[in-house]
C-alpha cells in the first residue's frame, strides 16, 4: 500500500518540510496538516502521519538546525533546557500533525471512500 | 462512532491547549511548533548584502566589526530611512517596549507586573496627545516631519521584510509581533528620557518628611542650598531686578502641611540611586598640547543590553555627520559634525510639581474660590492573562490626578514632560551647526529634559548652555503644594539666557549634574543637585595639567578617586579607635578593586548615611543628600535630631559597627577577603532582566562619586558611552566607546562586545571616510531608488 501511494506520501511530506521550513504560522501549519489528511490514502493509520511528520522534521533540522548559543539560552528561558527545547517541539508538531491530519482523514477522506464503496 | 468522535475530541482539547494563553507564559502552539518556534531564530540579519528599493534614493551601508553602520546618503530623507532600517535590525525590541511604556501598554505583553507603569503613564495621556502634537508640528516644519516619516518608513520596511529567523527572541517568548512605527512616537523617546531624567516623587516625600519632622527640623536637613557649592558657571550673574522678576519671590506659595501627611506608596530613590549623573568637559586652543579643541562626555545611565545609545555614522549632502543616537529618533543625539563637537550632561533639576486640590467630594474643586469641576477619565488597561483593568483619573487645572496611593487625598501632579516640545528641531540644527554660536542657537529649541549642552568649534571656541525649561515656582520650598489659585501653578520656562557661557578664561569647562550657579536663584532650579565631587576632580585634573591631550582626558574618563574620602576622612581621624582608623594607611581615595580600602570607605559612608536617617526619625523616608550630611557632621560634635541631639561620635560609631558587622556577614572574618571587586562588582542586564540575556556580575573599580562613575550595589549605571573629540583643521579625529553593544540580539557577535571596553577603558578611533567602499566593512547594505 505504501510503494503504491508513494508519491502521496512524497507529496505530503513536501507540503510538512516547505510549510514548517518556510512559512512560519501555526495557523497554516494547521491547515497544511488538514491537507495532507485529504489525500486519498486508502487504509490510511494515524501513526503513518506522525512517522511523516518525523520524517519533515529531521529534514529540517538537518537542513538548518538550531544555533547551540539559541538553543542553551532559548531552552534555559523556557526552563527545558537546550535539548528538550528540540523534544517539546518536535513532540507537539507530531502530535499535532498527527491529530489534525487524522480527523480530517477519518471524518472527510475515509467518509468519501466508504460512501465510493457503497455506491460501488 | 466513539473510534470516530475520539481524534475530534482529542484535536479540540489539544488545539485548545496549545492556542490558549495559559497565565502569561506564550502560547504553546506558536513556542512549540516546529514552523513557528523560536528554534529558526538565526544571524541572518547580519549576513548579506541586501538591496532594498526606497522612495528617498540610493543609499549605502557600511557595517563595521563593532556592528556601527556608516550611511552614505544623497539627502536626510534618505539617511533617516536608513537608520531607521539600522535601528530597526538591531534594537526592534527596545523601541517596541519603549514605546509601549510610554503609552501605558507594556501589561499588554508582559502581564499584571506592568499593571503599575502602565497606570502612571495613562494619566498623562500621551497616547492621544503625540498624534495631535505630530500634526501641528507637520504643519509648521513639514521638512522635519518628511524626515521622521522617512525614518519610520525605514523602520516598517524591515519589520515587513523581517525574515522570520530575524524576530527578536523576546517577541517569541512574549509571544507578539512588532507594532508598525508612528511618526508621533518620536514623541514617546523624550518622554521616556524624562522619566528617567526627571521624574521624582521628591514633593511628596518631602511634605512627608516635613509632617513627621517638623518644621525646623526638617529645614536643618533639607536646606535648599548646598554648604558645598561648586557651580558648573561660576561666572553667573543675575541682577536683583531680574531675579525678583523671574522667581517672583516676593509672592510665596502656600504648602500643604500638617501631621497626616503619609504617602507610602511614592517613588523612593535610596542613595545609590540618587547618584545618577554625566560628565562633559572641554578645553579650548590655550589649554589644548597642540592647540585645537577637544570635547569629551560620558553620559551615566543605566548599562543595559541593549544600550540606551546606538552609534552610527551618516554622510548626507556630502557632509559627515557621527556620535550616538536612541532609537526612536532619527538624530544624533551626542557627537560631532565636521565643523563642531557637542556633548550633554543631565541638569537634575526639580521638575515635578505635585498639587493638593480642595475638593467638595462631589467631583469638583475650589480654584480661586469657586467651585470647578474635575474632569473624570477613564483609561481601559488590557493586562495579560487578567482582561481589562478600568483605571479612572481626573483632568484639573495643575494637572491630572490619581488618587491611587494618596491616602484619600486629591493630588495633582504637573511635570516637565507633559508640555508640548520638539527636541528633533536641536538636535537636526546642532547636527548642521558650523559654530558654537549656531549650536547655541539650535538650543533654543531644546525644552526637556533640560541638559548642560557642552561644544567646540573648529575655529577654537568652546562653550557650554543649558538647554530646556526650569519649574520656576515662586517659593523654591520643596513638597506639595495648596491648589487653590490658578496662578500659584509654576510655570516651566527656557533659563539658557543666563546659563550659558563661551570662551571662559581658564580655557575650559565642565558640568557633572552639580548645581549651576552659586548665587539664591540656584534653589529655584533644584535644591537636591548631583555632590560636587565629580566636578571638583575634574576640575583638580585639568588645574594640575597645564597642557593636555586625548591622553590625558582618557585618564580623566577613567578616573576613579573618590573626592568625598576628603569629607569622611577627618570624621574617622577624628572619631574611630586609633586601630580602625589605622586600617586605611595612606589610602588616598581611589577605588580600586584589589584593596580593601574601598570596600571600607564605601561601606561605612553608606552606613553612615542609613544611620543618620534612621537617628533622625526612625520613619524618615525622604534622604538627606550625602554630601550635606557628611558635612553637617564634619562642622559639629552633634547633630539635630527629632529626639533632640547625637553626638556625631556615637553615629559614625554606630555605622562603623554596621559596615564591620555587614562585611563580615557578606564576606567573612578577616579583611583579607574585603578586597573591593568583591564588594563592588556591575550588573550588565538585559532590559526585560531575565537572567539568561544577562552579564553575570564582575568585579568594578570607581564608585557613586567618581568621574569613571559606577554607582549602587550592584552597579548597574555607569558611563553609558564615552567620546573624545579633537577638531583639527583637517577634521575631527575622535575616539569613542558604546557600553554594552550596537545590537539588542543576544546572538549576535556585537550583543556585549564593548563592554570590556567600557571596564578597561578602550576606544576606537572610527573610520571617517566619507565615500562607501564595501569592502572596508564587515557587512554592508544598499538601498535603490523604486
Amino acid at each position: 500500500m505504501f510503494r503504491k501511494h508513494i508519491y502521496l506520501y512524497l507529496l505530503m511530506l513536501l507540503v510538512l518540510i516547505h510549510m514548517q521550513f518556510n512559512v512560519h504560522s501555526f495557523g497554516l501549519f494547521v491547515l497544511a496538516s488538514a491537507f495532507t489528511g485529504l489525500l486519498p490514502i486508502p487504509g490510511m493509520k494515524w501513526y503513518k502521519y506522525a512517522l511523516v511528520e518525523l520524517v519533515a522534521l529531521g529534514v529540517c533540522l538537518a537542513l538548518q538546525f538550531p544555533q547551540a548559543k539559541v538553543l542553551e539560552t532559548v531552552g534555559s528561558i523556557i526552563g527545558t533546557g537546550g535539548p528538550g527545547l528540540v523534544v517539546a517541539t518536535v513532540v507537539v508538531s507530531t502530535i499535532t500533525h498527527t491529530l489534525t491530519a487524522w480527523t480530517v482523514y477519518v471524518w472527510v477522506t475515509r467518509f468519501v471512500f466508504e460512501k465510493r464503496l457503497k455506491s460501488a | 462512532m466513539f473510534r470516530k468522535l475520539l481524534p475530534l475530541i482529542l484535536l479540540v482539547l489539544w488545539l485548545f491547549v496549545l492556542l490558549n494563553r495559559w497565565g502569561t507564559n506564550p502560547r504553546f502552539g506558536y513556542l512549540f511548533t516546529y514552523a513557528s518556534s523560536p528554534l529558526h531564530i538565526n544571524n541572518y540579519h547580519e549576513e548579506s548584502l541586501e538591496l532594498r528599493e526606497t522612495p528617498y534614493g540610493a543609499v549605502q551601508i557600511g557595517v563595521d566589526s563593532l556592528g556601527v553602520p556608516s550611511i552614505f546618503a544623497p539627502n536626510d530623507d534618505a539617511a533617516s530611512y536608513a537608520l531607521g532600517y539600522m535601528h530597526a535590525r538591531d534594537r526592534l525590541f527596545q523601541m517596541e517596549m519603549l514605546m509601549r511604556t510610554v503609552k501605558g501598554q507594556l501589561s499588554e505583553v508582559a502581564g499584571e507586573v506592568a499593571l503599575p507603569s502602565d497606570r502612571f503613564w495613562r494619566k498623562f495621556e500621551f497616547d492621544s496627545l503625540a498624534p495631535i502634537w505630530y500634526e501641528e508640528y507637520k504643519a509648521e516644519d513639514p521638512a522635519l516631519a518628511a524626515r521622521f516619516e522617512a525614518y519610520c518608513a525605514g523602520i516598517n520596511e524591515y519589520i515587513n521584510l523581517m525574515p522570520f529567523g530575524s524576530l527578536p527572541v523576546e517577541f517569541h517568548l512574549l509571544d507578539f509581533r512588532p507594532t508598525p512605527f508612528r511618526p508621533e512616537n518620536m514623541f514617546y523617546l523624550i518622554r521616556y528620557m524624562n522619566h528617567v531624567l526627571t521624574y521624582n516623587e521628591d514633593d511628596l516625600k518631602a511634605t512627608e518628611a516635613r509632617s513627621l519632622l517638623g518644621d525646623a527640623l526638617y529645614d536643618q536637613w533639607f536646606g535648599l542650598y548646598t554648604q558645598a557649592a561648586f557651580p558648573i558657571y561660576p561666572d553667573f550673574v543675575m541682577n536683583d531686578s531680574t531675579f525678583v522678576a523671574l522667581t517672583r519671590s516676593q509672592q510665596p506659595e502656600i504648602l500643604a502641611k500638617g501631621p497626616g501627611y503619609r504617602f507610602p506608596y511614592a517613588l523612593e530613590k535610596n542613595q545609590d540611586e540618587l547618584s545618577l549623573g554625566s560628565n562633559n568637559w572641554v578645553v579650548g586652543p590655550s589649554k589644548s598640547k597642540s592647540g585645537n579643541p577637544i570635547l569629551c562626555n560620558d553620559t551615566h545611565l543605566q548599562i543595559a543590553l541593549p544600550s540606551t545609545w546606538y552609534e552610527v555614522q551618516i554622510v548626507s549632502e556630502g557632509q559627515l555627520r557621527r556620535g550616538f543616537s536612541i532609537p526612536g529618533e532619527p538624530f544624533i543625539i551626542t557627537g560631532f559634525n565636521e565643523h563642531i563637537a557637542w556633548g550633554m550632561t543631565n541638569a537634575t533639576w526639580d521638575l515635578v510639581d505635585f498639587y493638593e486640590l480642595n475638593t467638595d467630594e462631589e467631583g469638583h474643586y475650589y480654584l480661586d474660590g469657586k467651585l470647578q469641576p474635575l474632569e473624570r477619565f477613564e483609561e481601559l488597561i488590557e493586562v495579560r492573562g487578567k482582561g481589562t483593568v478600568v483605571q479612572a483619573y481626573w483632568r484639573s487645572h495643575f494637572g491630572p490626578v490619581d488618587t491611587t496611593g494618596m491616602g484619600g487625598r486629591w493630588i495633582a501632579v504637573n511635570w516637565v514632560a507633559q508640555q508640548k516640545s520638539n527636541e528633533g528641531i536641536a538636535f537636526a540644527g546642532l547636527e548642521k551647526a558650523k559654530t558654537v554660536d549656531e549650536g547655541f542657537s539650535a538650543i533654543l529649541n531644546f525644552m526637556h529634559p533640560p541638559q548642560n549642552f557642552i561644544l567646540a568649534d573648529k575655529q577654537g571656541n568652546i562653550g557650554l548652555m543649558t538647554g530646556g525649561m526650569a519649574s520656576i515656582h515662586r517659593d523654591p520650598v520643596k513638597g506639595v503644594r495648596l491648589g487653590v489659585k490658578a496662578a500659584n501653578k509654576a510655570p516651566f520656562v527656557p533659563v539658557h539666557q543666563f546659563l550659558n557661557h563661551k570662551n571662559p578664561a581658564r580655557g575650559w569647562t565642565a558640568s557633572a549634574n552639580q548645581e549651576h550657579v552659586d548665587h539664591p536663584f540656584s534653589a529655584w532650579l533644584s535644591s537636591r543637585y548631583e555632590a560636587s565631587a565629580r566636578g571638583r576632580r575634574i576640575a583638580e585634573r585639568m588645574n594640575e595639567w597645564e597642557k593636555l591631550g586625548p591622553d590625558e582626558l582618557r585618564q580623566l574618563h577613567m578616573d576613579i578617586m573618590d573626592k568625598e574620602w576628603d569629607l569622611i576622612r577627618p570624621l574617622l581621624e577624628k572619631y574611630l579607635k586609633p586601630e580602625q582608623f589605622a586600617l586605611f594607611g595612606s589610602w588616598d581615595g581611589s577605588m580600586v578593586v584589589d584593596r580593601i580600602e574601598p570596600t571600607l570607605f564605601y561601606n561605612f559612608k553608606l552606613k553612615l548615611a542609613d544611620q543618620v536617617q534612621l537617628a533622625i526619625h526612625p520613619e524618615l523616608k525622604f534622604n538627606p543628600l550625602q554630601q550635606e550630611i557628611y558635612l553637617k557632621l564634619a562642622a559639629a560634635d552633634s547633630f539635630p535630631i527629632s529626639a533632640g541631639e547625637m553626638a556625631v561620635k556615637e553615629i559614625v560609631a554606630t555605622a562603623w559597627d554596621a559596615s564591620w558587622a555587614d562585611l563580615t556577614e557578606r564576606f567573612g572574618v578577616g579583611q583579607e577577603n574585603w578586597q573591593y571587586g568583591k564588594f563592588h562588582q556591575t550588573a550588565v542586564n538585559h532590559i526585560t532582566r531575565l537572567p539568561q540575556l544577562s552579564l553575570l556580575p564582575f568585579p568594578s573599580p570607581g564608585s557613586n562619586r567618581t568621574v569613571n562613575v559606577a554607582s549602587r550595589l550592584p552597579s548597574t549605571h555607569a558611563a553609558s558611552m564615552r567620546t573624545i573629540i579633537e577638531l583639527t583643521p583637517d577634521g575631527p579625529k575622535v575616539q569613542l566607546m558604546l557600553t554594552g553593544g550596537q545590537s539588542g540580539r543576544f546572538n549576535s557577535t556585537n550583543y556585549s562586545d564593548q563592554v570590556a571596553h567600557w571596564l578597561n577603558g578602550v576606544y576606537h578611533a572610527p573610520d571617517l571616510g566619507k565615500k562607501f567602499d564595501a569592502n572596508r566593512y564587515k557587512t554592508a547594505y544598499s538601498f535603490t531608488r523604486k
